[in-house]
């Protein structure tokens, strides 16, 4: 394994000669000399040589201090002065690399207790793949230096299938890896599949450092008469059926991470208790005589701007204000990021192939063929790689049908029409062999007319609503003799699904499936079309 | 008192990272030679630049040139010269020194600068 590569920016010698001394397990990188301590001297030097070859760094080590002459300096603000700038000279390198480089990881050095960095703890604090040396030692050093590798590494993998490179959604991230770190809640607004609950679990509990358990509530699946209980727990007798004493999902979630999801959904009366909870980091159980404490990291996320329904007089705007519209966090739509569409598209398929439903049809096709059981999607622009495995070829037009779609539910309905892609297109590969048909070639073309048919069957699917209102509702894809079969079972399920979380109430159905309550008959009839029969369910 | 502050501020910087940081990153284990160098190089060869090393005593006087007379007559600036007196003093003091030692006298210096800090900043 090559060594990770240190630059060192510091106006004298002194950590560059720590490098190059006592930390073998690092490469220092030398800009003017072949052996021996080297470093970059001052921050416009810095900045000439990181243009050429910021590929050659893997991490910053930045001093604070830099006793310069001024035109050796950046200057720190417009107004600023020599010596402030001399004092603070770390901090203008460092926004100067932030400019150009907002990924790269940077170790900012500072000498022990440096009162000067008081002044700028808040401008560091939300500055993502940026760490303040908070000791002076060997071990300190390392640590910090192997953390910020680390978290360079993770960021380029954590989420892996959400993140693209559309700029909005680098900012969300960088946004997010700071709040992460701290006990304050985050409010995450977005469209209904916009990713909302992976992000909650994937990037902002696994770097909150917290051991306790994730925990998710999904408040639109809650009679809204059990919320305050289903929420904060409550003792036997506390109300009818309440016959024995129930944990709520806060003291689940102690010492960990509470997501509530839809919290739009909560009622203004248990707002309140919200609220105070919130405030005062305590519960009571309903019909407990005793509040708890409890610790929890809580992430609110709502489908629907907030602040909207605060000025319609849905939401409280006490707890709006609590929840905290600075850690207030907007996840794009697809469509306002349709330059990742590709990139979602390949990693839905590397996924997609990996699915308990869809991999034993993967192997069987590409053990007949005499390939590796890896599928990889290839589309125009892409970069034509060898492959030892299968591959999906996507024709432009395939492409522009998904470039073009709306793609009401966002990132889910892009994962469902692409694993639904995949596991079509096997299954009739597999039909294929198995009829005798000799496929010489690993690249499976897809016919756009497909992608046309399953992007209409989403549609009439989630014909006033979206897909991400099947929020929490698991549904399984199977290869069938044809697409209207895939697309009939998806269906099922989801009607399935609804039915029981509605309990049978068309009239819920049709107000969550249409918006209109009084189109309960005409989800019936549907419900009735695809094979569904209420009396049969029922027995279960 | 500005000044003062600034001086002292300064001090502060100088001492955490040209007196105390080499010994501080010095591994665990490391020789006593190599001990011995870090001090005497600490003290003595305290800021390099382009006209060649400067002592450690050197910038101390200078510095205390700077202070007002209003501040040098304060406790806390007696309690902060005999520290930094001691310090300087680890450069003559026979061997073999005490890297822990060191490390502590520095430490002490350290302090007397936030003590003077806080009472400038408080009175300012």
């Amino acid at each position: 394994m090559t060594a990770s590569r240190l630059l060192v920016i510091d106006d004298g010698l002194d950590y560059a000669r720590i490098v190059d001394t006592h930390l073998e397990e690092y490469e220092l990188v030398r800009p003017t000399r072949e052996s021996g301590p080297d470093r970059i001297p001052n921050g416009p030097a810095a900045i000439e040589f990181l243009a050429a070859r910021h590929r050659d760094v893997d991490c910053v080590l930045l001093d604070m201090r830099f006793d310069l002459p001024a035109e050796e300096l950046l200057p720190l603000s417009p107004s600023s002065s020599q010596k402030n700038n001399a004092r603070f000279q770390g901090v203008a390198i460092l926004r100067a690399i932030r400019d150009r480089w907002p990924d790269l990881p940077v170790v900012l050095l500072t000498a022990q207790r440096d009162l000067a960095l008081a002044d700028v703890s808040d401008e560091l604090a939300a500055q993502s793949m940026t760490y303040v040396l908070d000791g002076d030692d060997l071990d300190t050093l390392r640590i910090r230096i192997a953390g910020a590798l680390r978290a360079a590494r993770d960021e380029n993998s954590e989420g892996d299938v959400y993140w693209g490179t559309a700029l909005a959604n680098r900012v969300v991230r960088r946004h997010l890896r700071v709040l992460c770190r701290g006990s304050m809640p985050i409010l995450l607004e977005g469209e209904t599949g916009t990713g909302k609950s992976y992000l909650a679990r994937t990037l902002i509990h696994c770097n909150s450092q917290r051991t306790g358990p994730f925990v998710v509530a999904d408040l639109s699946t809650i009679p809204r008469d059990l919320v305050a209980s289903y929420l904060f727990g409550s003792t036997r007798g506390a109300f009818t059926g309440a016959v024995s004493d129930r944990e709520g999902v806060f003291a689940e979630a102690d010492g960990g991470t509470l997501f509530l999801d839809e919290i739009q959904n909560t009622p203004l009366e248990v707002q309140r208790q919200l609220l105070v909870v919130l405030q005062e980091r305590r519960i009571r159980p309903l019909g407990a005589a005793k509040d708890r404490t409890v610790d929890v990291k809580l992430i609110a996320a709502s489908n629907a701007p907030l602040r909207e329904l605060v000025a319609r007089g849905e939401f409280r705007q006490d707890l709006y204000m609590r929840l905290g519209p600075a850690t207030r966090v907007r996840l794009p739509a697809l469509r306002e990021r349709r330059v990742d569409i590709p990139f979602l598209a390949e990693k839905f398929v590397e996924k997609a192939a990996s699915h308990p439903d869809v991999a034993p049809l993967l192997e069987t096709v590409a053990s007949s063929l005499g390939a590796k059981p890896t599928l990889r999607l290839n589309g125009p622009g892409a970069k034509r790689r060898a492959t030892d495995g299968l591959e999906l070829a996507l024709p432009e037009a395939a492409w522009k049908s998904l470039n073009n779609h709306e793609w009401p539910g966002n990132i889910r309905e892009l994962e469902f029409v692409v694993h639904n892609l995949v596991a079509f297109t096997l299954f009739q590969a597999s039909d294929a062999l198995e009829a005798g048909a000799d496929l010489s070639q690993r690249s499976f073309q897809i016919d756009p007319g497909l992608v046309g048919e399953l992007l209409d069957n989403v549609a009439s699917l989630t014909q006033g609503s979206t897909v991400g209102d099947a929020e929490g509702i698991a549904i399984e894809v199977h290869a069938s003799e044809s697409l209207n079969a895939v697309s009939v079972d998806v269906e099922r399920q989801y009607f399935l699904n609804l039915f029981e979380r509605y309990g049978g109430d068309f009239s819920r159905m049709a107000e969550h499936l249409l918006g209109n309550g009084d189109k309960a008959r005409a989800v019936q009839l549907r419900f009735n079309q695809i094979g569904l029969k209420v009396r049969q369910i029922k027995k279960r | 008192m500005k000044n003062d502050i600034e001086c002292i501020d300064d001090l502060r910087h100088d001492l955490a990272k040209y007196l105390r940081q080499p010994l501080a990153y010095l591994p665990k284990d490391a020789p006593q030679e190599a001990v011995e160098s870090a001090i005497d190089r600490a003290l003595l060869e305290t800021r390099r630049g382009p006209q060649g090393a400067r002592p450690a005593a050197e910038i101390w006087h200078e510095l205390q040139s700077k202070l007002s007379a209003e501040f040098r007559a304060t406790r806390e600036f007696n309690t902060l010269q005999l520290r930094v007196e001691s310090a300087l003093a680890l450069a003559h003091a026979p061997h073999p020194r005490d890297r822990a030692i060191a490390m502590r006298v520095f430490d002490e210096v350290l302090a007397a600068t936030t003590e003077a800090l806080d009472r400038m900043e408080s009175t300012e």
